[in-house]
């Protein structure tokens, strides 16, 4: 969308695609997460019954809570591998559609945070000599723009990936909530609620350790994108 | 033609006067921006006069003969209607006590604002006070103010805040002060790139040899320099301080839950999920527009003092 968005520079896909990631970014998850409920709850109805189950994974199972249906072994307690792993397909695809409205829901936000930095780095490189050089030379666009623009525009994007990981470890709480999703956020507020800080600071630790992680991750991708960066 | 006269050209000519008037008339010529300053100026609106509209003392008067009532002409929203609703004449419903949603709505932005205004203002400061001297003075300040910023943005803003807020009690200066720790570090990093920028233009070497202390070159000259980034930072970060704030008392960080502050509006609002939606939808919505606001105003500000994107 950013690459779009760059190329037809205040063209209507732009204004659309500039709507949509402020959007993205201005709207509140946990009411995007709540409206994406009621619409496919209460209106989208195939068969009969809704196409998504509101409570996400409970409904269908969560391989604690319930059996999982079939022949299943909870190889690592997480449904989707567990079904993979066992090459149970309706398990695997009932963990999948459980985990669909969730993801969305987290990614919203994302989506506009990535759709605007890639736009910025885009409209930058664009205009870069190398660019017009690529495009005398009688290249077609899609590889000046694929090949040549967006190896230099990615940079940046990369970089916010890995802060989006923070955040989207901490929205991660708020989703689980709206979709009463039995994971580590809710049982973190539940330790809240009952100041069992030892719970806390483990909680708190781990997602250091794992944002720290994927920083070192980000860095060591740069130089796989951009050889000239040397580590 | 008229759009040709006021050319970048001109506004050169007619020195500062001229370059605000050039800005103006940039905005005018962005509807979008346009609408972000209207929706932005209409909600301060509404919070300074909430008061005149809503009798503080009277919203809560419940009336439990209609709770969880809307009267909607154009569609029957929700499962259905629970309680006979008949004379139910609230605009947009009623929760689960009677009370009027739009009433708790319009009392609910002036605390949500208040909120995002003092976090973003507060930020502010600390990062300009702090992230200037880091940049100035460099060496191991900077090396010990860079790496306590570190420490905060290693953990995720909404985790520390909840740990923050459990710790030291559900009120609102605690909520205010739990977003605002979550939220400096960004501005102390904005403030020291911007100042390591500008101190190696010449003018601070010239103003060096005239003999002006550093505290004077600094905050004086330097910072009023560097600010533009950091307000077009701040507007656009009153939209996501008012998202962070109300998934905070969503979640039921809230310091009362009989609190009218939008996030723990929609909290309660959620329960009754698909008997009366419109208790979640509307105040998410009204959170939705004034960040959405903000955001296409900051954005606005961006574009129109970039000078990259002005000629």
């Amino acid at each position: 969308m950013g690459i779009v968005s760059a190329t037809h520079n205040n063209k209507l896909p732009d204004h659309a695609s500039r709507m949509i990631s402020l959007g993205g970014y201005s709207i509140p998850q946990f009411w995007f997460g709540a409206m994406l409920q009621i619409l496919f709850v209460l209106y989208v109805r195939v068969n009969g019954s809704g196409l998504f189950s509101a409570t996400g994974a409970l409904a269908t199972t969560c391989g604690i809570c319930l059996p999982a249906p079939g022949g299943i072994t909870a190889y690592t307690g997480l449904p989707t591998l567990d079904a993979l792993l066992s090459l149970n397909f309706p398990y695997l695809w009932d963990s999948l559609v459980a985990v669909t409205l969730p993801a969305i829901t987290l990614a919203i936000t994302s989506i506009g945070a990535l759709t605007r930095i890639v736009r910025s780095s885009m409209m930058d490189v664009l205009r870069q000599d190398y660019i017009l050089l690529a495009r005398s030379k009688g290249l077609i666009e899609r590889v000046v723009v694929y090949r040549h623009a967006l190896r230099n525009a990615i940079l940046p994007a990369v970089t916010v990936s890995g802060l989006l990981v923070a955040y989207l470890l901490g929205g991660a709480v708020i989703v689980e909530i709206v979709f009463s999703w039995p994971g580590v956020g809710n049982a973190s507020l539940a330790a809240a609620d009952v100041l069992d800080i030892n719970f806390l600071e483990l909680y708190v630790l781990v997602t250091a350790v794992i944002i720290v992680l994927t920083n070192l991750v980000v860095d060591i991708l740069y130089s796989v994108i951009d050889p000239r960066i040397r580590l | 033609m008229n759009l040709e006269s006021k050319e970048q050209p001109d506004a050169k000519l007619y020195g500062r006067r001229a370059d605000v008037k050039y800005s103006l008339h940039l905005l005018r010529m962005n509807p979008i921006v346009l609408a972000g300053f209207f929706i932005s100026i209409a909600s301060i609106l509404i919070a300074l006069l909430s008061h005149l509209f809503i009798n503080p003392s009277s919203w809560q008067a419940q009336n439990l003969d209609l709770r969880l009532c809307w009267n909607n002409p154009v569609f029957n929203w929700g499962i259905g209607n629970v309680f006979d609703c008949a004379g139910s004449v609230y605009p947009l419903g009623t929760d689960q006590y009677g009370r009027s949603l739009l009433a708790m709505m319009i009392l609910a932005i002036p605390i949500d604002l208040q909120i995002a205004l003092e976090v973003v203002l507060s930020a502010v400061v600390i990062g300009v006070i702090f992230g200037s001297i880091a940049a100035y003075v460099g060496g191991l300040v900077d090396e010990l103010i860079l790496r306590i910023t570190d420490v905060f943005l290693a953990v995720p803003g909404i985790l520390l805040a909840i740990v923050m807020i459990v710790v030291m009690g559900r009120s609102l200066p605690v909520l205010t002060l739990a977003v605002l720790i979550t939220w400096w570090p960004f501005y102390v990093r904005l403030v020291r790139s911007q100042v390591l920028g500008e101190k190696e233009r010449p003018y601070v070497e010239r103003l060096h040899a005239m003999g002006a202390s550093p505290t004077r070159i600094l905050f004086v000259h330097i910072v009023p320099n560097s600010i533009y980034p950091l307000l077009v930072q701040a507007t656009l970060d009153i939209g996501s301080v008012i998202l962070t704030v109300s998934a905070l008392t969503f979640i039921g960080l809230t310091p009362s839950p009989l609190l009218p502050e939008l996030g723990n509006l929609a909290n309660q609002g959620i329960q009754y999920i698909f008997t009366a939606p419109w208790l979640i939808t509307f105040p998410g919505l009204t959170i939705l527009v004034i960040s959405l606001g903000f955001n296409l105003l900051g954005d606005g500000i961006r574009d129109i003092f970039d000078p990259r994107l002005r000629r």
